[in-house]
Formats: structure tokens, sequence, C-alpha cells
């Protein structure tokens, strides 16, 4: 069994331990998805509430079939959708400029990605943050997005693209 | 041999590592020959430095989560009430911790944009002092 896998099987039986460690390796990948998904950090950290939460309630429901990591990030990313639904129609838009206003000295290096993945539609940002930050392959992420695997790649396609033409 | 165009395809999970063993055979093989799909994979590796860099540079959630989330896991809702409208709205719930310990919340939404309602400690995690 891996050691997620573990973890997960130790919070289905209500450890504690087990679950703040779990919450220790996911919590901060959890968020900055949803931030990738939301560009709003108030709104992402109330997704690693919710996604925790349900983890904690629900570890025994985990079948097996599919990585840890990508049955969380499918938990999280339901949650960041139900919230953007409830966003949208409030009238509301996300707050880009709470992304990237920590204090935390961003170099001007990044900053210039950060602005490039804004430029990208939230369903190609989400599969460049899936490719290159979580190591996902590309059957997980077409499973997560309950996409083909043909529009993962191709949503990737055109997502280089224009990361090419905004950091040239 | 794969085209070109199959490949390009595959280059970002070839460079995250994912690929199955046949797959990033028949990559590594086709770029060995191909001088077009060697600079597409060197623009890519390129690529995915940069976002894990960006990415690892963004913000960590804040510290106040885990004490919401073990707080909210703990107990047993009581009771709630929610006042006002979609222009300014006001919910109060009470509830109690397994330890008995009874826990007030509140949260405040202006022209339906939610206003956080923070203990100073929490307002200077905000302000970059956690």
């Amino acid at each position: 069994m891996s050691h997620e896998r573990d973890l997960l099987a130790r919070v289905a039986h209500r450890d504690e331990a087990s679950f703040q460690r779990l919450y220790d390796e996911f919590a901060t990948r959890i968020f900055r998805y949803a931030i990738t998904i939301l560009r709003n950090r108030h709104l992402a950290e109330e997704v690693v509430q919710e996604t925790m939460i349900t983890l904690w309630e629900s570890a025994g429901t985990y079948a097996g079939s599919s990585r840890v990591s990508t049955w969380i990030f499918g938990i999280a990313r339901h949650k960041a959708y139900d919230i953007l639904k409830g966003e949208k129609k409030g009238g509301r838009t996300a707050d880009v400029s709470a992304v990237m206003d920590d204090p935390a000295p961003a170099i001007e290096r990044e900053a210039q990605v950060h602005k490039a993945l804004e430029g990208l539609p939230p369903d190609q940002r989400e599969i460049v943050f899936l490719t290159f930050y979580e190591n996902l392959p590309y059957k997980a992420i077409a499973d997560l997005l309950e996409v083909p695997e043909g529009t993962v790649k191709s949503r990737m396609y055109h997502a280089k693209k224009k990361l090419a033409e905004a950091l040239s | 041999m794969m085209q070109c165009e199959q490949v390009r395809e595959l280059i970002p999970w070839y460079v995250n590592g994912t690929l199955s063993r046949d797959e990033a055979t028949l990559v590594a093989q086709h770029i060995a020959q191909c001088a077009s799909c060697r600079e597409e994979l060197a623009q890519t590796l390129q690529l995915s430095l940069k976002v894990r860099n960006a990415m690892n540079d963004a913000p960590s959630v804040p510290k106040r989560v885990w004490e919401a989330v073990r707080t909210e896991k703990g107990e047993v809702q009581l009771g709630g009430l929610d006042l006002g409208s979609f222009l300014l709205g006001l919910s109060l719930g009470l509830s109690v911790t397994k330890r008995g310990r009874p826990r007030f919340t509140s949260n405040l939404r202006l022209f339906g944009r939610q206003v956080p309602i923070y203990k100073t400690r929490e307002r200077e995690e905000y302000n970059g002092k956690s």
C-alpha cells in the first residue's frame, strides 16, 4: 500500500495524527490548485477547508481505482467549481489581484509566468498546473476533468502556444 | 515510427515522466532523429521549470485554515441564523466542539462579496506576518 493510501486508510479509521499528516501533504497543493481555478485566495481557503472536511468524513469511500492525489484533487475540483458557479450566479468575478499580493517577494521572472498563466482560459490553466506542477499523467488528468484524453492533449497544445507567446 | 504531431502531443508528459514505458521509448526514438521535436522538447522543459518555480513561489495555505478544519470536524452544529438580502447579509451560527466548548461564528456579505471578519492575529497573517 502506498504512503498516501495508507494515510487515507488510517483517516477512514478516524486517526487524527494521520489526518494532520494528510493535511500537511495536501493543503497547500489543494490551495494552489483552487487558486488556479478560482483566482481568489479567500475562496481557495474555503476549498481547502471543505475538501479536508470531506476527506475526514468520507475517506472510507475511496475505491482505490485512481491515485489518492487524483481522487483528492477531484473532490477539490468539485468544491471549486461549485463555488465558481455560485460566484457567477451572484454576478461576481474572481479577485485576480488576490492571487499574487503575497508579501513574499516574487521575482519579476516568476511574476511574468503568473501573468502569462492568468492569460490562459481556466481549462487550459488547470491542465498546465496538473501536468507541470502536480506531474499527473494525461490519463489521470482526463479522468479528473472528465474529458477525453485527446481534449487534454489539445488544451495543452494551445496552452503551450499561448504561454510561449506571452513569455517570449 | 511516430509522426511529429503525435510526439509533440506527448512531450509535456515525457517531460513530467509519466508516459508509459512504450510511449516514452517511441518519443525518445523519434527525438533522437528529429531536430525540430528536440527543440520542442527543450522549450517544453524550460516552460515546465518556469511553471514549477512560479507555483512554488505562490502563497501557501494560511495556518488559520487548519484551525478551522480542526474545529469544524470536531463540532456539532447547534443552530444558525441568516439575516439580510443580497446587498447585505449576516449569518450567525452557534456550535459546540466535542469537548463541549461553545463556538460562535459569523459571516458578513456586502454587495454579494464576503467581507472577512478576522481576529487581529488572522489579519496579521493576511498582512504577511504569518
